[in-house]
């Protein structure tokens, strides 16, 4: 084949993952010689976002575990002395796919009764009494019936995100994406809602000042208690005495040993600390903290959302990576590498060899043999494209709600709307994400059950009840008002799933996978089961340090403004501007 | 709500009439996207220009009337070599300025790819600029105006030939582009989410929590 790639680099890396991608990024950035592959033809491996067609697309490919082209095992590239390795297959980890619509496939009847409404009403439009003509309303309802087709035809609105994930205010991916000045190629939008799941129905967590003071969740005496813990939290030091005798406890003796009442217990425990009954103290006290110091930086709560889904951010490192000389290479599969003497000295490619110093590459595509004992199981995932928001309010809401399962990990629920460009109009995504026991449909049913209406609609009647209930149109907003805070899910009032999609994959995050690899190679985990990124951040700081301890991870990017382009100083006039390019 | 800090959003207008706009640049290697950049904002011209490391960002004010246009000019950073253009590239793209070179006929038709795809990927509505570079290479001309401008109609693209080298018409194809996009809508089609900056909330940490 036609292959103009050069040859030899400092590192190559193999898949556009997250932690991949800010390795290649940070090592592109001290200048090294970067070789970026990914044997797909988008960015993102395991932490993309899918358009709806490239969804089913990745599930085709998932289901029919795309197997490697066989790799000859003698190749006149690979030396005597020289061992070849057949790369692993990225579809082979993901498994109990489970996809279900619970819509038809389309609406033939609404056209009909759509086009026999307007005939009708063709010679006098009657004004209804909310000043739509009976046209437009029944427009109006049609819009809101949904079928297979119509989620089709309006696919590529859709981002849906394979590992979705929130980013801490003042966590370390948000520091990194500032003072590597990477940040400036994508935008956020804050969480604005934090729920959680108590006695049966959804409350607003009370997270900020203003949200203590203001909830009718609880009462005057716990919002002093409230405000009281929240204070020593974030004002601890590990010299102080609060703590103590609490290190070998759990985090729910310590909020016990203070009188908290259960209403105030669950949501410290479970939406605060972001913990469960089991979290030892000084975890939960770290979570707080953190939860507690990045409120207030951007938004009402400590968490940002990224436009167009998360599989956004790998591409901002990849950027980087490019802009500094890095070379990129999707729809390009590594089959073996090549190792002598435990180092890793190239990779084949497409006929290609490709030498490399530093080999960095995603779990999904490492050898069977890196792996070791690495299990093959982790997450449970779910995928729900719904009709509305799980808990409505007059305006589209960003929502976080970890809801507890007793004595388990939390099912982790992250709802987003059509203004961060993950859905169409009319729709919200709901992601969920726990970790594997059984399996994903399993393992999600509760929050399934509690949260979402699941029987099939026919996609002939309109929940209409819902609808005039519901207060997302502006006139019956104010209701909402008094209302919103605490809402009891009526089963009328649930969003109806329209397609569902389950699946298992690994979860790595815990396991040391410098073990079976050679010394020069760098694995990287999947998406790990916590909310935010700390893990994928630490990990590739931690592989790039391995790989180049003595350069700085990272360090700011100049704005072209700064450059001075390596031209003679009497290079012509600039292009008449009255005003300076500015940094932004 | 959220969205306090206009300064620090890509698009739109503020009230000192500036309006600013993302515009991508597109078209093979080598066709000469960054000359035409590098000859815009800095006036400048290169004739061994390397692909550019490290400028793949900048920014250009043209004056119109009485409204500043500000252009965030994003490069392919040349993940555009092998197929590899990342979808954040076009995000929120408001205009575009697809390139070739008027003495490659094979950049011309990859040209017509980066506009298809540009519909496809790219915010409704963007600009999409057409520009026939290396015009001082006229002698050895191998795609016609004609043809070009007959192309460009019939897709609604403005057109123009450029030199970054002499500079020909590159002040002129900005500032077409810059006359074409709608300066006064509130509907603005970006992302409309926030930039994360420094300065923002460094010295309020828990202004708004429990002290």
């Amino acid at each position: 084949m036609e292959d103009d790639l050069p040859s030899k680099y400092e590192v190559i890396v193999i898949g556009t993952g997250m932690t991949e991608s800010i390795v290649a990024a940070a090592a592109s950035r001290i200048g090294k010689r970067v070789l970026h592959l990914d044997r797909n033809d988008y960015y993102g491996g395991m932490w993309a976002s899918f358009t709806f067609e490239a969804l089913q697309k990745w599930l085709d490919e998932c289901r029919n575990g795309k197997t490697n082209d066989s790799v000859k095992t003698s190749s006149p590239l690979v030396q005597d002395t020289e061992k070849s390795i057949t790369i692993g297959n990225q579809f082979s980890t993901v498994f109990n796919i489970e996809e279900k619509w619970f819509i038809p496939e389309k609406l033939p009847s609404v056209g009909n009764l759509l086009s026999a409404k307007i005939t009708q009403t063709e010679d006098s439009p009657k004004e209804s009494k909310d000043g739509l003509t009976e046209t437009e309303a029944t427009l109006k309802q049609s819009d809101k019936l949904w079928c297979q087709a119509k989620i089709k035809t309006m696919g590529r609105k859709f981002n849906l995100d394979l590992a979705p994930k929130l980013l801490f205010s003042r966590g370390t991916l948000v520091e990194l994406l500032i003072s590597s000045n990477i940040s400036r190629y994508a935008e956020f939008r804050c969480v604005n809602r934090i729920l959680t799941w108590q006695s049966d129905k959804l409350e607003t967590v009370p997270c900020s000042r203003a949200d203590v003071f203001a909830t009718k969740n609880v009462g005057l005496i716990e919002k002093r208690q409230l405000m009281q813990l929240l204070t020593l939290c974030v004002e601890y030091k590990p010299e102080s005495d609060e703590f103590k005798g609490f290190e070998d406890k759990t985090l729910k003796q310590y909020l016990e040993s203070k009188g908290l009442t259960e209403n105030l217990m669950h949501y410290v425990l479970y939406a605060i600390a972001m913990s469960n009954d089991t979290t030892p103290c000084m975890v939960g006290v770290e979570r707080t903290q953190r939860f507690l110091s990045s409120l207030g930086r951007y938004g009402n709560t400590p968490f940002l959302w990224p436009m167009y889904g998360t599989g956004e951010l790998p591409q901002c490192f990849c950027r980087l990576c490019a802009v500094f000389g890095g070379v990129y290479h999707l729809k390009r599969a590594a089959d073996s590498v090549i190792s002598a003497n435990n180092e890793c000295k190239a990779i084949l490619s497409d006929g290609s060899r490709l030498d490399c110093d530093h080999l960095v590459m995603g779990v999904a595509d490492a050898p069977p043999e890196f792996l070791g004992s690495v299990p093959k199981a982790g997450l449970s995932r779910g995928i729900f494209i719904i009709d509305r928001s799980i808990s409505t309010t007059d305006k589209e809401s960003l929502t976080l709600l970890q809801f507890p399962i007793k004595g388990k990990e939390p099912i982790t629920v992250i709802e987003a709307g059509p203004s961060t460009h993950v859905c169409p109009p009319g729709l919200y995504l709901l992601h969920m994400t726990t970790k594997q026991i059984d399996n994903a449909v399993n393992d999600l049913k509760p929050a399934v059950d509690a949260l979402l209406h699941s029987e099939y609609a026919d996609g002939t009647t309109i929940r209409i009840n819902t609808d005039t209930q519901s207060t997302q149109t502006s006139k019956e907003g104010d209701s909402s008002a008094s209302s919103g805070e605490s809402n009891i899910l009526d089963e009328s009032l649930k969003p109806q799933i329209l397609y569902a999609l389950y699946f298992n994959c690994p979860e790595t995050s815990e396991y040391d996978l410098s073990q079976n690899v050679p010394s020069n190679v760098h694995l990287c985990s999947g998406p790990d089961l916590a909310v935010d990124y700390e893990f994928a951040v630490k990990q590739a700081k931690s592989i790039f340090s391995k790989m180049y301890p003595d350069s700085e991870f990272l360090p700011r990017a100049p704005d072209p403004e700064e450059l001075s382009l390596e031209v003679d100083e009497a290079a012509g006039p600039p292009f008449q501007s009255s005003e300076e390019p500015k940094e932004e | 709500m959220a969205n306090r800090a206009v300064p620090q959003r890509p698009n739109g207008q503020t009230p000192g009439k500036i309006c600013q706009f993302k515009l991508v640049l597109l078209g093979e290697s080598s066709v000469g996207k960054s000359s035409l950049v590098l000859r815009f904002v800095k006036g400048q011209f290169h004739e061994y220009q390397e692909s550019t490391i490290g400028a793949a960002f900048l920014t250009q004010t043209i004056h119109l009337n009485d409204v500043a246009v500000k252009f965030e000019i994003w490069d392919t950073a040349g993940q555009e070599r092998y197929h590899s253009l990342a979808p954040m590239y076009y995000r929120g793209a408001q205009a575009a300025i697809v390139v070739y070179d008027i003495t490659n006929q094979d950049t011309f038709e990859r040209a017509k790819n980066w506009v298809k795809e540009l519909q496809r990927q790219a915010t409704p509505g963007i600009v999409i600029a057409l520009a026939g570079n290396k015009l001082d290479l006229n002698t050895m001309r191998s795609v016609q105006t004609d043809e070009s401008q007959t192309y460009a109609y019939e897709n609604g693209l403005l057109f123009m030939e450029t030199s970054a080298k002499t500079s020909a018409n590159v002040t002129e194809i900005f500032k077409a582009i810059a006359e074409k996009l709608p300066k006064n809508e509130t509907t603005n089609t970006a992302g409309q989410g926030r930039r994360l900056v420094e300065s923002e909330g460094a010295n309020k940490s828990l202004s708004s929590c429990c002290k």
